[in-house]
Formats: C-alpha cells, sequence, structure tokens
C-alpha cells in the first residue's frame, strides 16, 4: 500500500529540499580522489638525486651538534647506515680511508644511523672501526628529510649546499674511486673559488 | 616464438575490446543492429586471444624459457609443475593478463547466455565490460607486458618487449624463482578465488551501468545478475577464507587477519556486496531501495578498482604489495574515469526521478527499515576500514608525519559494528514487511530471546568476561533466529500438508532455495563468529626456551620437546625440525613437527605444528635454535576450526542459495520475453 | 506523528555531538600502562609490549611477529628497557621518539588523533543524522499532504493462531510463486 497524495513528486515539491545525500557522496567521492592523486604523485617523486640538500640537525654518539648549514663552503659526505644492513659492514672499512684520506682537506663526513637502537649502533661502531663522526637519526626526520627508506645511501654535498652526487646502494670498491675522483675535483674548484 | 605469439595477440585482444566497446556504445545509442552485433562478436573474439597469450606465458614457465623476462623472475629450474603453472600470477605483469582473462571469460559467458533474455541492456553490457577490459588489457601490451624479454645491447642486458637494434636475445641458465612464501598450495588457489570473486563484480556493474545507460531500470537487470553477484560473493569470501588460513598455516604469527592494507583492500568489495545481495531483496519483493541498490552495485565495482589501484600502485604499503611499477598514473587515471561515469550516471537518473521508489516505508519498525539500517551498517563499516587504508598515507603528506593505524583502531570500530550486524542478524529475519509493533517482534523472537538467555545464563555460570557474554549472545541469538525460521517453515508445512518434519525441511529448500540457503549461510556466518570470538579473545600464548626432554604447558595441553634435527629438502632449502610431543592430563595425543625452513634465497618461513581440535588449536612454533637449545612459540587458539567450518557451511548454503530450480527458470525467461517485445524489433541475435 | 519523529532527530544529533567528546576520552584508553613487574624481562612480557608496537621499518608488521633480524634486535632492546624497570608506557614513548609514530597503533598527538579518528567518525555519524533526519520530515510531509493518516495495522488482540495461520499463508504463497 502507497501512501501517494495526487501532486507528490520527489522533486516537485514547496519546500526546495537541499540533496544532501548527493552533495556529501560527491564531496566525500572528491575529496578521496584529490587526496590520491596527491599521495599518488608524493609517492612517485624520485629519490633525491639533486638540487638544494635538505638543511639537517643532529647529535653525534659524543654528544656534539652538528648542522648541514652551518658547515656552508665546506663539502660534506652524509652516509645513512644501520646496525641491521648487511651490505654495510662491507662499506664501513672503504669510508673509514676514505675519512682519513680526505679529512685533513677540510672534508666533512657524518655518518648517520638510520632506524637502529643505541645500544646495537655502538655496538657495530665499535666492531667495524668507524671513526668518523656518527650521529643517531632520532625521530626519522633526517632519512623522512631526504627520503631515505633503505640503508645504506650515501650523499655528497658541494660547497654551495647542493648534492653533487647520490648512491642509493653500499659503497663498493668502484664507488669508492668515484667519489674519490668527484671529491679531487669539488676540492679543485673550491681552492680555484676560495 | 612464444613472445611473438603473446604479443600479437595481446595486441589483437586490445584491439578487438576497444572496437567492441566504441561500436556496442555506437550501435545501443543508434539503433544500429548490425554495429552492435560487430561489437559482439569482437567481444566474443577476445577470449581465445587472450587465451593463447596465457596459454605462452605458462609454456614459457613450464620450459624453462627464460628469454622471457616473467619466466626468470617466476620460476626456475627447480620449480615442481604445478607451481610453473600457477606462475602465470606470480608476478605483476602475469597477473594482470591472468585478470584479463577472467574478466574476457565472464564477458563472453554473459554475452552467450544473456544476449536474448536481456536483449536491450546487452550492448551496453558489452560496452562496460569491453571498457574495462580493455583498460587491463592495455597495462598488459604498454605497461606491464609478460612478454618482455632479455636482449643483449654492447655488453648490457636490458629488458624489453621489441628488440632494440642490434641487440640479440639472451638466456638465463636458471630463473630466480618465486617468492618462498609463494611457494605453498595456498598460492595455487587463493589468487584465482579472489580475482574470480573482484571479476566477478564487474558484471552485475555491467548490467547496472547498462540499466542506468539505456533507461531499462526496471528489477531486470537484478534478477539477470543474482547469480552472478552471489558467484561473485561466493569466490570473494573464499578468497578471504583460504587467505586467512594461508596466513595461519605459514606466516607464524598464529593469526589470520592482520588488518593489512591490501587485506582490507580485498575485504571492502566484500562487503558492500554483501550489502547488495541483502538490500535487492527489498527492491524485487516491494520496489524500493532503487536508488541504494544501484548505488551499492557501483560501490562494489568502485572498491574493486580501488582495492586494485591500492595494491599496485605502491600507495599503502604492505607485505602483500607489487613491487612498485609504473602503473600507478594509468590506474588512477581509470578510478577517475570509472567513478565519475558511474556516480554520474547513478546521480542523473537519481535526480531525473526515474529511481523512484514504488513503496514508501511505512512502519519504523518493519523489515524494509531494518535493511536500511543493514545498509547504514555496511556502509559505515566501509568507510571506517577505508579510512583506515589510508589515512596513514594522507597524514604523512598533509603532516608529515607517518603513522600506523593498527588492529586497535580496527577494532574499535568492527566490533560493535559487526555486533550491530548479527542483532540484526537475529532481528530481521522475523520482523514483518511493512510495518510491526514490538509486541509482535517479540513474540516472534520469543523462543530465540529465551534460548539466548540461556546461552548467556550458561557462560556467565561458567565464567567468562562480560565482553565475551555479550558477543557470544549475539552471535548466539542471530543463530537461534535462523533456526527459529526453519522451525516455523516446517512447522507451517506439517500443519498444512501432513508431511514429516525432515520431508518438510527438504521441501523449504527446494521451493525456496534463495531464502533456506540464505538462511544457511547465516548458520555459517554464525559459526565462524563464533570461531572469530573464541580465538580472539581467549587467545593464548608463551614463549619459552628449553632443552631436550623439558615440557611447555598452555592451557590444557602440554608440549614436550623431544630432539631437532637439520634437514635439506628437494629445492636445497634447510630445514631445522623438531620432534614434539602433544599430551593432555599426561597422555600423548599427537606426534608434531614444527619446523622453520631456510631458502637458498635467504628468506625464512616458519611451519607450525598444529594440534586441531573443535575445542582449539594448540600451535606450535619453532621460533630460534642454538644447538639443542630451541625456543619455541606457543598459542592456544580456542574455537579458531569453527572459522575454517563456519566458511565451509558458508560455501554450501551459497551453493544452495543459487542453484538454479527448472521451473523457476522457465517461468522467469517466459516472463522476460513477454516484457521484451516491443514492435519491430527482432529478437534474435 | 511529527513531534515524536523530530524529537528522536534531536536526540540523535545531541548523541553525534557528543561522539567527538566521549571518543576523545575513551581513546585515553589506548595509552593505559600495566604495572611494572620486576626483573628478570620473560619471553612473553617481552612480547605482550612488543605487540602494542610496529615495526618502523616493515609496514604494519607488529613488532612481536616481525621475522627480520632488525626487529629481533628491536625485541632486545624492550627487553632492555623492561629490565631496567621501565613500564609500558615508557617503552611505548622511548620507541616514539626514536622511531616515530609510526611504531604505535594509533596516534599519539592530540590533532592527529582527531583528524584520524574522530573527524570521520562524527562526519558520517552528523551525515546519517541530517539524512535520517530528511527521511523522517518527508515522511510526516507526505502523510500531512494526503490528509489520510497513516492507519496502523492493528493485531489482532492475543490471537496466536490467527497470526500462525497468517504467517502460513504468507509462506505458502511464497514457496509457491515463482
Amino acid at each position: 500500500m502507497t501512501v501517494q497524495s495526487p501532486n507528490t513528486f520527489p522533486n516537485t515539491r514547496t519546500t526546495k529540499r537541499l540533496p544532501i545525500a548527493p552533495i556529501a557522496i560527491i564531496s566525500v567521492v572528491a575529496l578521496l580522489i584529490i587526496g590520491l592523486g596527491i599521495a599518488l604523485f608524493e609517492v612517485n617523486q624520485p629519490p633525491l638525486d639533486h638540487g638544494a640538500a635538505p638543511d639537517i640537525a643532529l647529535v653525534t654518539f659524543d654528544n656534539q651538534p652538528f648542522k648541514l648549514s652551518a658547515n656552508q663552503g665546506k663539502i660534506v659526505l652524509l652516509n645513512f647506515w644501520a646496525s641491521w644492513c648487511n651490505t654495510c659492514p662491507g662499506e664501513a672499512p672503504i669510508l673509514n680511508k676514505l675519512w682519513n684520506d680526505y679529512r685533513a682537506k677540510g672534508v666533512v663526513f657524518m655518518g648517520i644511523g638510520h632506524l637502529d637502537n643505541r645500544a646495537d649502533a655502538l655496538a657495530f661502531m665499535a666492531r667495524y672501526e668507524m671513526q668518523y663522526p656518527t650521529a643517531p637519526d632520532d625521530g626519522n626526520h633526517v632519512s623522512d628529510a631526504y627520503r631515505v627508506n633503505q640503508v645504506p645511501e650515501t650523499y655528497l654535498i658541494d660547497q654551495h649546499g647542493a648534492l653533487a652526487f647520490v648512491l642509493h646502494g653500499p659503497v663498493t670498491a668502484d664507488f669508492d674511486t668515484e667519489l674519490r675522483t668527484r671529491l679531487d675535483k669539488l676540492l679543485a674548484s673550491q681552492t680555484n673559488q676560495g | 616464438m612464444l613472445a611473438e605469439l603473446g604479443i600479437i595477440t595481446t595486441g589483437l585482444a586490445l584491439l578487438s575490446a576497444l572496437f567492441a566497446m566504441i561500436a556496442s556504445a555506437y550501435g545501443a545509442v543508434n539503433r544500429a543492429e548490425r554495429w552492435i552485433l560487430s561489437a559482439r562478436n569482437a567481444a566474443l573474439l577476445t577470449w581465445p586471444l587472450i587465451t593463447t597469450a596465457c596459454i605462452a606465458v605458462i609454456a614459457a614457465q613450464v620450459t624453462g624459457d627464460y628469454t622471457l623476462s616473467y619466466a626468470y623472475e617466476t620460476t626456475n629450474n627447480a620449480a615442481p609443475f604445478f607451481f610453473r603453472v600457477t606462475a602465470l600470477w606470480g608476478g605483476q605483469p602475469g597477473s594482470l593478463l591472468f585478470w584479463a582473462w577472467v574478466m574476457s571469460t565472464f564477458s563472453s559467458a554473459v554475452i552467450l547466455f544473456n544476449w536474448r533474455a536481456e536483449r536491450r541492456l546487452m550492448p551496453w553490457v558489452v560496452t562496460f565490460t569491453m571498457g574495462t577490459l580493455g583498460f587491463f588489457m592495455g597495462l598488459v601490451v604498454f605497461a606491464e607486458s609478460p612478454f618482455a624479454r632479455f636482449w643483449t645491447l654492447n655488453g648490457q642486458t636490458i629488458t624489453a618487449v621489441f628488440a632494440p637494434a642490434g641487440a640479440t636475445l639472451f638466456m638465463p641458465g636458471d630463473g630466480k624463482g618465486l617468492n618462498p612464501l609463494l611457494r605453498h598450495p595456498g598460492m595455487i588457489i587463493h589468487p584465482p578465488m579472489l580475482y574470480t570473486g573482484f571479476v566477478g563484480m564487474t558484471i552485475p556493474w555491467a548490467f547496472a551501468m547498462a540499466a542506468l545507460a539505456s533507461g531499462q531500470l526496471n528489477t531486470n537487470w537484478i534478477r539477470a545478475t543474482r547469480r552472478w553477484a552471489l558467484g561473485a560473493w561466493l569466490f570473494l569470501s573464499l578468497g578471504l577464507i583460504l587467505g586467512g588460513r594461508w596466513a595461519y598455516d605459514v606466516l607464524g604469527w598464529g593469526g589470520y587477519w592482520g588488518w593489512d592494507p591490501v587485506e582490507n583492500s580485498a575485504l571492502l568489495p566484500w562487503l558492500a556486496t554483501t550489502a547488495f545481495l541483502h538490500s535487492v531483496m527489498i527492491q524485487e519483493k516491494r520496489g524500493m531501495f532503487k536508488v541504494w541498490n544501484m548505488f551499492l552495485v557501483i560501490l562494489s565495482f568502485l572498491l574493486v578498482i580501488l582495492g586494485t589501484f591500492n595494491t599496485r600502485s605502491g600507495l599503502v604499503e604492505s607485505v602483500h604489495s607489487f613491487a612498485r611499477s609504473g602503473i600507478g598514473v594509468p590506474m588512477f587515471l581509470f578510478v577517475i574515469v570509472a567513478v565519475g561515469i558511474s556516480l554520474g550516471l547513478w546521480l542523473w537518473r537519481w535526480r531525473r526521478g526515474d529511481l523512484r521508489t514504488e513503496n514508501q516505508l511505512d512502519g519504523l519498525l518493519s523489515r524494509e527499515s531494518l535493511f536500511i539500517l543493514n545498509n547504514w551498517v555496511f556502509i559505515a563499516l566501509i568507510v571506517m576500514i577505508a579510512w583506515g587504508i589510508y589515512a596513514p598515507t594522507f597524514t604523512e603528506i598533509f603532516t608529515g608525519n607517518r603513522i600506523t593505524l593498527g588492529t586497535e583502531y580496527y577494532r574499535y570500530y568492527a566490533v560493535p559494528l559487526f555486533g550491530l550486524l548479527y542483532l540484526l542478524m537475529g532481528v530481521a529475519p522475523l520482523v514483518a514487511w511493512k510495518r510491526s509493533s514490538w509486541k509482535t517482534l517479540g513474540k516472534a523472537m520469543r523462543p530465540s530471546l529465551i534460548a539466548t538467555g540461556a546461552v548467556i545464563v550458561l557462560l556467565i555460570v561458567v565464567g567468562t568476561t562480560p565482553g565475551a557474554v555479550v558477543a557470544y549472545g549475539l552471535v548466539a541469538l542471530a543463530g537461534f533466529s535462523t533456526l527459529v525460521e526453519y522451525g516455523r517453515g516446517v512447522q507451517a508445512r506439517v500443519r498444512a500438508h501432513g508431511e514429516n518434519p525432515a520431508k518438510a525441511l527438504w521441501t523449504l529448500f527446494e521451493r525456496n532455495r534463495r531464502r533456506y540457503g540464505g538462511y544457511l549461510i547465516h548458520l555459517g556466518v554464525v559459526v565462524i563468529g563464533f570461531g572469530i570470538i573464541g580465538s580472539t579473545v581467549f587467545q593464548q600464548t608463551t614463549q619459552q626456551t628449553i632443552d631436550p626432554g623439558q615440557t611447555i604447558t598452555l592451557g590444557p595441553y602440554t608440549m614436550r620437546y623431544d630432539n631437532v634435527f637439520q634437514a635439506i629438502a628437494d629445492d636445497n632449502r634447510q630445514m631445522t625440525i623438531a620432534n614434539v610431543t602433544v599430551l593432555r592430563d599426561g597422555q600423548p595425543l599427537a606426534q608434531l613437527r614444527p619446523r622453520k625452513d631456510l631458502f637458498d634465497t635467504g628468506e625464512p618461513m616458519t611451519i607450525a605444528g598444529q594440534y586441531s581440535t573443535l575445542e582449539s588449536d594448540f600451535y606450535i612454533l619453532l621460533n630460534d635454535w642454538q644447538g639443542d637449545r630451541v625456543t619455541f612459540k606457543i598459542y592456544l587458539n580456542p574455537l579458531i576450526n569453527l572459522v575454517w567450518w563456519g566458511g565451509y557451511v558458508l560455501i554450501f548454503g551459497t551453493i544452495i542459495a543459487a542453484w538454479p530450480s527448472a521451473e523457476r527458470e522457465a517461468a522467469a525467461v517466459r516472463e522476460v520475453g513477454a516484457v521484451r517485445a516491443p514492435a519491430g524489433e527482432a529478437l534474435s541475435a | 506523528m511529527r513531534r515524536p519523529a523530530l524529537v528522536f532527530a534531536v536526540w540523535v544529533m545531541f548523541c553525534a555531538a557528543l561522539v567527538p567528546f566521549v571518543f576523545g576520552v575513551s581513546l585515553s584508553v589506548f595509552a593505559q600502562s600495566i604495572t611494572p613487574t620486576p626483573q628478570p624481562v620473560s619471553a612473553d612480557r617481552v612480547n605482550a609490549v612488543s605487540r602494542n608496537l610496529y615495526c618502523p621499518v616493515c609496514a604494519n608488521t607488529p613488532l612481536e611477529v616481525c621475522p627480520t633480524t632488525a626487529c629481533a634486535s628491536w625485541r632486545e632492546q624492550v627487553r632492555t628497557l623492561l629490565a631496567s624497570g621501565q613500564t609500558e608506557d615508557q617503552v611505548r614513548q622511548y620507541f616514539i621518539d626514536h622511531f616515530g609514530m609510526r611504531t604505535v597503533g594509533t596516534p599519539v598527538d592530540p590533532l592527529t588523533q582527531v583528524l584520524t579518528i574522530v573527524l570521520p567518525l562524527s562526519l558520517i555519524v552528523l551525515i546519517g543524522t541530517l539524512l535520517a533526519w530528511q527521511a523522517l520530515r518527508r515522511r510526516a510531509t507526505l502523510a500531512a499532504d494526503s490528509m489520510t493518516p497513516i492507519v496502523p495495522i492493528t493485531d489482532a488482540p492475543n490471537d496466536h493462531g490467527s497470526e500462525a495461520n497468517r504467517y502460513r499463508a504468507r509462506l505458502e504463497s511464497e514457496l509457491e510463486e515463482p
């Protein structure tokens, strides 16, 4: 049994009702699609390969503060590692040697512990005799800034604060040679300008 | 040879699908019969083409033709035959092709079986199914081709579909092989079940869209697709249950559902389809809920597409995700187009008044109003779970902080909402149509309420938490109400026809399979509900490190660790196996062999030793070992086997509900045929 | 018929408005701690605490069951912290400080809590209530327009027999229909 009056059409009422349901549905769907679009764009962002290096602030394991912007004018090498990373032990001695060779020339090294426990990180550093300054990335802010999801990664930043070279992977002997070449080139350009 | 065959057939299938889509739409709009028939043939042509392409991929995997990079990625020389065949869906490109094949199979079946009966809708059905198929074939042909091969060029190995100038074909000696976690019988059936369910929901959607596009908005589109929707729902349910069982057996965390984003993405279309299957009953009976039903079937399809997008775009982080690929953007565009066209057509017809209800809601307490509530509960579940999938990604983008929405969040909302669903299951079958009073309802519910009361008293006496009492009570109420419905039906037949109860019950099933099969599905859901409550709320676990001869006790069971040994399996995996004995009250019950496998790729897999009874699962994991000293992790999962057994009841009920009955089919076809023949329009294809 | 519907609608909207406060309060349930136990720390205790933490690297994987070596060292970290006398709350805080909010299953700062949990739910309830109210008003308007009161179908008083007869008749007709 239907309850209808002669002139009852849902769309021709005397009072125009706001079509809440369609508006709600369209808004929700539109918001979702816009959100997904933005998310897709962000997710598809290529890893940080060039451009200005994001500024970072850290406190090393020796309680020394480190700020990238404070090292403007110097060449900086950032290396992201973790105690649980399989390939990090392999690159540790190579990086040590690199550090020893270039520290006198004013190159700044900073190892950044990515998603690691303090105790495990210190044990790793002791075991593989890491000599260059290292800092834990508390709160994961630095890794987020550099879009680091896997370790190890190495970032070479020139004296102007721009990314000169990015390595997504361990520093093998080949990459060590490449890093040295680039460091020499950057140091040469630094003395030319300075 | 295989690659060339595949490239040609997939290319032709893509062209065929696109032609069918355009020609069918043109023919439908302009009533041009020749175009419609041409489109129909093109649509049917896609099936042999895509089947050939699939066979080509499988042939490459079975014969070990590693020039195809897909065969290299998904099989290796050591893989047994059935894992080679199922490797078709072992990676992204092949799974897209497999999806397209299922889509093509279903479209062809729909065209062949429904062409006469739904003559006015079929051209549009072809348009929409071929549009979807065309998209997936486009992905296969242009983005993720399973026929990409290895080429050597200037000493470098590259992967490409077509030969770069001056390159030669390269064949690696052995393949990489399937991810060890996928080398399990579950891999053979879980993905096909899910894909069948997902793709199955495309058919009701295509019919709904055809109804919206053509203006044929009477109930025929529902009748035509009811079995498709039920079948798709069955396969979705199976896929979900099998996935849970697989996780329980090999993932080694004692559970079967982790509220993982990809799991949730498969659950969402299941929820929408369940709501749809219920809501259409109201349209068939009283011509109401037309707007709702259109929305629900469109929502089911859109959630399927969204789920595929989630899994393959890299947008959500999950252990299930495919490797990041470039198809995120094309899929997103397809989502926008699908959403736009579907919701656009729906809103247009709604505002035009074409989806006007034939009857109004008479009483606030009535079968119809409870079904409205049912729809809303499902929508709320869908929204909360969908939000759980996306919120971490959205908050990361807009606030910079990555959060996790874990089990606590989901249980917080899922528990009361599912509780409400069980309550509805317990009340709605006993509420009258149109209008009921509390008095009538109370009278109808008295037997089930008394029985539930007895269960609650029993639980309190036995001693359990208040939350569990409420939960068990609600599930029991649903179960008893369903049994009452069977009882009343039998009683009515016994009184009217003097049949004996057994014959009466049989006749009930024979005469109204939909309803009584449906009630059986409800009983299955009730059994599953008991299983979920028991295994979630009352799960016990312990982890201990012991030497041979020592025991661990959990609940009524004791496990005695006898010894541990190493072994190497055929595929070079290293197995560490412990022999344990399960005892209860000092009596040995079983010998189990929990083990930990280490594959040559370095990946581990933990296989539990399970002592399963209806009462509980005594579930033993070998976590770690040092010499003879082994760390065991043991779970006691009460009532968990009810989850699987409830699944069997659910399957059985669905088969009954979907089973065609001869007289009804003939009558339906006659009736539809009578409506279908306007003057001058040819009926024959 | 109009008045009770209005009352009902207003009551539901009031409840909906109350929802954010209710949820805001009850979310504190997530932050409950269990009393600290003396050392040594059993594997079960570590597991119980790890159950509510999530692997910082893998997605949506509870720390208790994550199989990677990294997670094993994180569970050791949990054990160390518990052994030094810290409560579960403090362990959670340690993980949030060092590894971010992704390590716990619900967001901790109020702003994100509101954004992710309170807001969507309140929106659904509000929209649902508005729609329900609209539907009820439409029913009331229809009734007024048609000027025929909606006559309730009265039950036959206490007539169990005829009720059963009606049910049986309906059942039979349903079973016979194609």
